[in-house]
């Protein structure tokens, strides 16, 4: 027992004895144990970050190890490369399978020819100036995750650098208008985009896609919300994310610029591969819809059959001449 | 266009497979492991080995030089190799074979190219004019300032100039500055030692005789034990370093660090102790009351060559444990240990620096420091010694030149045999000479300081021991803002009648002041376009090429001294054995003056022929002994530290470190100095029974004059030639029948020197050091507390010394410190060195490389004042001190790095003044890149007995967080 | 075949910073961009250790991993370059590297950030000459003079060794069990994936 409590004895006066004043610096014992000194010399397996004082301006230089840039690094060029094609090629072969296997929905033009105002001047102007911004954003961000393994090998250095660099100039301005764009897209359908009853019966019945009756909405269905709320939150994030991006540790530290460098590119391969859906069943998928964003008038049957709840409405807001009864 | 990349065809991939080739000695690899001079088989680099020594062409196709030079920065010395194309200096390459730093260099030594770049460098004459910097033709500036020195030295006498010569000055410029000075009639000629280690050069200088360092930075490699007390060579001296670590790693040594901060060298220390500032000799008498207790003291060594230690006996038996802690704050068990490391673990060394040297006991600090050395028998042995580190690169060289009110060169003071001696070296009449001085008694009085220069200026005449006061300042190579008493200065800058800067910047006088006209800058160049001998810490002598011509329209120091003495119409005096080419005296004639001249400090050997041989060989010196082992110079130490005894062709080794026995005197040893007389109170000065190896006298033996040789017999070995030469200066020294005084400092033949080294015998004979130094005013040092002193119940046993007058000056110390200013500033401010700047910081300041890593001035407080004060790290705080309501606005950095109680501002800043920035005061164009607080804004009054350095070590001040 | 690596020997790095001199000097780095920096660890307090910090020239870099225009190559030797014609600034590279090596000239990443600039071990650039353009870009081409990195050459306490890692891991290990201690070679197994401990 004794035994036992001699040495506890001995390192808690030897604590309370330690001079205040004087220190002898641990770090600097000799030791003459070769194995375990030989051990001590590596000493940055995968360690935490270490940071520590520098006397230059830029304080980020005073971190002097940051291991997980080794992580973001396989994240980025692995993860975050397979992960972002995955979404882009399931939306485009799922979209090829639609079209083949089930086929384009069809509607009974009107014999007259009467149309209905669907989406006024103004509102067109504004999804194809989100529309033009978001192709050629996606297409040069596609370009800094995919242009170095499928362009520059056909393309060569020098060109495809010269590309690379106009693509993110291009990608860094228009992602003004897409803002501007967008803002205004969010708040001029914001109305019409609230979830309700007919949504739920819409999906429950897929929409009509693979036959059946065609369920009722109104001006958008549950899957037109669906769109419209992607486009909102997902082009909200890549705003937000890409804005952090645009001014590198203004609002957060390295982990969280590497968190976000791979987030906007995993939202912005989700987001394409939503718009791949999007433009497909704007224009194959769904005949008669096209005309909607591009005259902004659609075929009255067609709005009867995809949209009845809409069309009563404006019925009676007496926004249908004689010719419609 | 390139297409996927793979390594570019040629270059590459030949580099990589080239067959391995044998990097030379000095390969940087090679210095890298821990065996110095032998590495085994670093050949395997497998680098491109395509054109090995022969640098590659900077621009292609034009024809580059290698220039060799010293860096400008500090003392260690260190080789910097210049790459010159068109006479621009392209590029640096490290100096591998030099064996003092082996390539390596610092902050500041790896950007030396910058200097003659010169972006901000002054690059003609400017004369301020109603305010406005103005720029005028050399023949202008020298005609009116000229005209108007003359005007004052006819109305107010000579010593109404202040000639602050500079720690820059090559030996040459340094040696031809005090006798310009001479010449002009005053001995009001300083420089930075005064402010820096005067204190030691009299401290060591008192006790063995030479003020200098013992060994030398390569040496302390030997070391088993290492004391480093106030002094931080990892920020001051990064370079020595090198052989300190070595010292750690290879002998497995003990690093002890003392000092109020945990500093980048206490960090790689041992042992650290935190002490208060100004505490240092209850200290050392602490370490030694552990010695004397314990019985470590090596009594042969003590009873053989030490004089008067039992007088320190009785003063250490006071510094008991408990009294030590009381007033210092080291706690008995800490000095024991201490002490036990370094009595068994000898050759132990002891370092310091300003901390040591700043103080108002300073010189005595200094002394307590040798004494302790003394009493452990370190003193005489490589490994051991005092080691102290110096300042600016040639503050060895210009102090030994005697660039100090106090002396002529060589040390040799001021009476009437060492004027006579300097005027038969200078081939002028000593009538002549007596004449240009306002008197004889002037002549013989040392001048005012430089740390007062300003107090000279404005105090009533009545109180100077001189006929007026001082009217014009010629501030050579000095920067203002690293005097304490700014505030104070700036008034006195104000009232000159005349500014003069002389300089490669503009400085911070130039901005110090709110005249409107009455000054001057005359653009001087760097080191780095001149050649000259430049004299490191450890007393080795180098010799620098000149790199490049002087930029845009600088001139060398010489040429623009010799255009003033022609001016002032002694020209011919000047430089009447030194020959004058296009207005520049040669330097090679000013060295050879100085070998005549400077024997009694052992300058006589360092010819330039053997200086510039030792340059093109450095590799064949080893680096640790710095000996020769092979090539032309072979046997001799690198850079013929001195004392290096005889005429050139004698051949002395020099001496690697000082006091040696163990060695006979022709290859380096000797005894301590014999300066002070055979005996006192019948008690022999001179060493008992112990002598340099080979020598004939067995014992001690006082130093060599006629009368010596004569009683020796040895008189008859001098030549005929010798011997006239002895007589004739015993004639004109009023005794021509009797040349029994003629003494081996005076001796222009080097007859003596020759024949006492014949004989194994040192020309400065054979004596004991002293532990009891009887003409100081303390003889043996005793603790007194600084002037501004937190600790008031202290200073009634240990108060400053009573006002005094010295210097030609009125001194004041303990009416002062009776002052009580404790109360309103409670915390000790302390100041010290940053690695990137160096000195007042203009120059460096002005270096685009160093500038960015310290972009602003800052004080170090610690946590628990921060906490108390509610100051955050990084955030701005007004620091006031105790004096001439002073204060500064600081960036504060909060950390453990100063002790509670003390605060710690960096001093290489000017040109922000209490809060307001002063760039438009400079030169369009020629502000330093980075301006700040300087500490001496706040630092006060407190100047050393002895040698009147000032004290900004300690003092006080009050930290108040700002908004 | 040298492989060339860095190794800073914290135990004796005194942050004099002639290593970060040096190398500005040497390549005429513009203010505002580190090729290399001195960091220090527990400042202030015992324990306190400093590292010199600039590339390391990693084994399976991963800032060349993470490039969108693949500008990175490494050389025989093991050096890291890239070709500043082609970099577009996007600062990926930064965010990859675990020692803070990529330097940009611009702070903001609206269109550039400006070309990254980082050390190049002395050798250059991709050009492989030591032409005044290359010098203008990338700085001196020492290694093809048969000349090591400045910053090591220049090292005030021969802390920071630079050449071939089989070497100058030697001399470390040859320290370290000759003076008893140290406290590791910071950053090598990260960059290099392997031990400096030589068999």
């Amino acid at each position: 027992m004794i035994f036992r409590l001699v040495p506890i004895l001995m390192a808690a006066l030897l604590l309370i004895a330690a001079p205040a004043r004087a220190i002898e610096i641990q770090s600097n014992q000799p030791s003459d144990d070769t194995a375990a000194l030989l051990q001590k010399l590596d000493v940055s397996r995968m360690p935490d970050r270490t940071q520590g004082f520098v006397h230059i301006q830029d304080q980020k230089a005073g971190v002097l190890i940051q291991p997980v840039g080794r992580i973001f690094r396989d994240v980025h060029s692995i993860g975050q490369f397979w992960l972002d094609a995955a979404f882009i090629i399931v939306a485009v072969l799922s979209m090829a399978a639609l079209y083949f296997l089930v086929g384009s929905m069809d509607f009974h033009r009107d014999e007259k020819g009467r149309t209905i105002l669907r989406f006024t001047g103004f509102e067109r102007f504004i999804h194809w100036l989100v529309a033009s911004c978001f192709i050629v954003l996606g297409l040069t961000g596609l370009n800094l995750v995919f242009g170095r393994s499928l362009v520059q090998p056909w393309l060569g250095d020098d060109a495809f650098a010269e590309l690379t660099h106009l693509g993110k100039l291009a990608h860094n301005f228009l992602a003004f208008p897409f803002i501007a764009g967008l803002a205004v897209l969010t708040v001029q359908w914001l109305k019409h985009n609230l979830p309700d009853r007919t949504d739920i019966v819409w999906i429950k019945m897929a929409g009509g896609m693979f036959g059946g009756p065609h369920p009722p909405a109104k001006k958008f269905n549950a899957g037109q919300k669906m769109i419209y709320w992607a486009a909102v939150l997902g082009g909200g994030a890549l705003v937000v994310t890409g804005i952090a991006l645009m001014v590198p540790f203004a609002l957060t530290d390295i982990l969280g610029m590497q968190l976000i460098q791979v987030a906007h590119s995993l939202i912005a391969a989700a987001m394409i591969a939503v718009v791949i859906g999007h433009i497909y069943l704007g224009t194959l998928g769904v005949r008669g819809s096209f005309e909607a964003m591009s005259t902004g008038r659609v075929d009255i049957n067609w709005a009867r059959e995809h949209h009845p709840l809409w069309v009563a409405d404006e019925a009676a807001k007496g926004k249908l001449g004689p010719n419609y009864l | 266009m390139l297409t996927r990349r793979r390594p570019p065809a040629a270059p590459r991939s030949q580099s990589a497979v080239a067959a391995p080739a044998a990097l030379d000695r000095r390969g940087v690899l090679r210095a890298s492991g821990l065996a110095a001079a032998a590495l085994g088989a670093l050949g395997t680099l497998g680098v491109s080995t395509v054109k090995r020594a022969k640098a590659g062409e900077v621009v292609p196709g034009v024809a580059e030089e290698t220039r060799k030079s010293v860096c400008t920065h500090c003392s260690v010395g260190c080789s910097v190799i210049a790459r010159v194309q068109n006479g621009v200096w392209v590029a640096q390459d490290p100096a591998f074979d030099s064996p003092i730093n082996m390539g390596a260099h610092c902050a500041k030594g790896a950007a030396v190219r910058e200097l003659t770049h010169g972006d901000r460098r002054l690059k003609y004459p400017m004369k301020l004019v109603d305010g406005a910097w103005q720029r005028v033709t050399w023949d202008q500036a020298i005609d009116e300032i000229g005209d108007k020195l003359l005007d004052i030295r006819q109305k107010s006498g000579p010593d109404s100039v202040f000639w602050l010569g500079s720690a820059k000055f090559m030996n040459e410029a340094a040696y031809l500055f005090r006798k310009f000075g001479a010449m002009w009639g005053t001995n009001t000629v300083d420089h930075q030692a005064r402010i820096c280690h005067s204190t030691t050069v009299a401290g060591v200088g008192n006790t063995f005789g030479y003020g200098a360092m013992t060994n030398s930075y390569n040496d302390l490699a030997n070391a088993k034990a290492i004391m480093v007390m106030g002094g931080n060579p990892a920020e001051a001296h990064p370079v020595s370093l090198q052989h300190l670590l070595r010292a750690k790693e290879i002998n497995r040594a003990r690093l002890i660090v003392i000092d109020p901060r945990f500093t980048r060298t206490a960090a790689h220390s041992t042992d650290y102790i935190r002490i208060r500032p100004g505490t240092d000799i209850p200290v050392i008498w602490g370490i030694l009351w552990h010695v004397f207790q314990n019985g470590w003291e090596d009594k042969d060594f003590i009873s053989q060559r030490v004089y008067g230690m039992d007088d320190v006996r009785t003063e250490v038996a006071k510094w008991t444990p408990d009294e030590v802690e009381r007033v210092s704050g080291a706690k008995g068990e800490e000095l024991h240990r201490v002490a036990e490391i370094m009595a068994k673990n000898r050759p132990s060394t002891l370092i310091w620096c300003m901390g040591a040297t700043q103080k108002t006991v300073g010189t005595a600090n200094v002394r307590a420091y040798s004494i302790l050395q003394l009493a452990l028998g370190n003193m005489g042995r490589s490994g051991g010694g005092t080691n102290i580190f110096r300042g600016h690169d040639n503050v060895q060289g210009a102090t030994d030149m005697g660039l100090d009110v106090t002396t002529l060169p060589a040390y040799m003071g001021l009476d009437e045999t060492a004027w006579r001696h300097f005027c038969r070296a200078w081939d002028v009449d000593y009538n002549w000479m007596v004449g240009r001085f306002a008197s004889k008694k002037l002549m013989e009085t040392k001048g005012i300081p430089s740390t007062r220069w300003f107090d000279a200026v404005t105090i009533d005449k009545k109180l100077l021991d001189q006929p007026d006061n001082i009217r014009a300042m010629v501030a050579w190579g000095h920067a203002a803002n690293s005097i304490t008493r700014e505030p104070v200065m700036r008034d006195g800058i104000d009232k000159l009648d005349l500014l003069l800067v002389v300089d490669p910047h503009p400085t911070t006088f130039a901005i110090s002041t709110t005249r409107k006209n009455g000054a001057y800058l005359l653009p001087a160049c760097t080191t780095f376009e001149s050649a000259g001998s430049v004299t490191a810490s450890n007393r080795s002598l180098q010799w620098r090429e000149q790199v490049v011509k002087p930029i845009f329209e600088s001139k060398q120091d010489i040429e623009i001294m010799y255009l003033f003495a022609k001016k002032f119409g002694y020209a011919e005096q000047l430089c009447k054995h030194i020959g004058v080419v296009d207005n520049v005296p040669v330097v090679e004639d000013i060295l050879r003056e100085i070998n005549v001249s400077c024997a009694a400090t052992g300058y006589s050997g360092q010819s330039p022929e053997r200086l510039k041989l030792h340059m093109q060989h450095q590799a064949d010196f080893d680096p640790v002994t710095l000996l020769a082992t092979t090539g032309p110079n072979k046997g001799e130490y690198y850079g013929l530290p001195w004392p290096c005894w005889g005429t050139p062709a004698v051949k002395h080794p020099g001496t690697p470190n000082l006091y040696d026995l163990s060695l006979p005197v022709m290859r380096g040893g000797s005894g301590f100095r014999a300066r002070w007389g055979v005996e006192r109170n019948g008690v022999s000065l001179l060493a008992d029974g112990v002598y340099p190896v080979d020598s004939e006298i067995k014992g001690g033996y006082p130093e060599f004059t006629m009368a010596v040789l004569k009683k020796l017999g040895w008189d008859k070995d001098l030549t005929a030639a010798e011997l006239a030469t002895i007589n004739a200066i015993a004639a004109s020294n009023g005794t021509p029948d009797n040349n029994d005084k003629v003494s081996w400092q005076i001796d222009l033949s080097g007859g003596i020197h020759r024949v006492a080294l014949m004989h194994g015998c040192a020309p400065f004979g054979n004596g004991r050091a002293r532990a009891n130094a009887w003409n100081l005013v303390d003889a043996i040092p005793i603790h007194r507390e600084p002037i501004f002193t937190p600790r008031r119940d202290l200073i009634a046993k240990y108060p400053a010394l009573d006002d005094r007058r010295d210097y030609r000056m009125p001194q004041l110390g303990k009416s002062l410190q009776a002052i009580d200013h404790a109360a309103n500033f409670p915390m000790i401010l302390t100041s010290g060195r940053l690695v990137e700047y160096e000195g007042g910081g203009d120059e460096t300041r002005s270096n685009r490389w160093l500038a960015e890593i310290i972009q602003e001035a800052y004080v170090e407080i610690n946590r628990v004042d921060a906490a108390r004060l509610g100051v955050k790290d990084r955030g701005m705080v007004w620091v006031y001190g105790a004096s001439d309501n002073s204060r500064a606005y600081l960036r504060a950095h909060v950390s453990d790095r100063t002790g509670p109680g003390v605060a710690f501002i960096p001093f290489h800043f000017g040109g922000v003044w209490q809060g307001q920035d002063e760039r438009h005061r400079y030169p369009p164009g020629l502000d330093p890149i980075v301006l700040g607080e300087g500490v001496n804004q706040l630092t006060t009054y407190g100047y050393d007995a002895i040698t009147h350095m000032q004290e900004t070590k300690v003092t006080l001040c009050r930290v108040e967080a700002a908004a | 075949m040298a492989r060339m690596k860095f190794l800073c020997d914290a135990e004796r790095c005194i942050d004099c910073n002639a290593c970060v001199t040096a190398c500005k000097n040497e390549h005429e780095v513009p203010w505002g961009l580190n090729r290399r920096r001195v960091v220090t660890l527990n400042d202030g307090q015992p324990g306190e250790l400093s590292v010199s910090m600039a590339c390391m020239h990693c084994t399976d870099a991963p800032c060349a991993s993470v490039c969108p225009v693949d500008c990175f190559m490494q050389t025989a030797d093991g050096i890291v370059l890239h070709n500043k014609d082609m970099c577009i600034g996007c600062g990926y590279c930064f965010y990859a590297c675990p020692f803070g090596a990529p330097q940009y000239p611009q702070t903001t990443n609206f269109g550039s950030r400006g070309k990254m600039d980082k050390c190049t071990f002395c050798a250059g650039g991709p050009q492989g000459s030591n032409s005044p353009e290359q010098f203008e870009q990338y700085g001196r081409d020492r290694l093809s003079e048969g000349k090591l990195p400045i910053c090591a050459e220049m090292c005030a306490t021969r802390s920071l060794l630079a050449g071939d890692g089989a070497t100058i891991g030697a001399i470390y290990k040859e320290r370290v069990l000759k003076r008893g201690y140290g406290s590791g070679a910071w950053g090598w197994s990260t960059a290099y994936r392997d031990s400096p401990t030589v068999v």
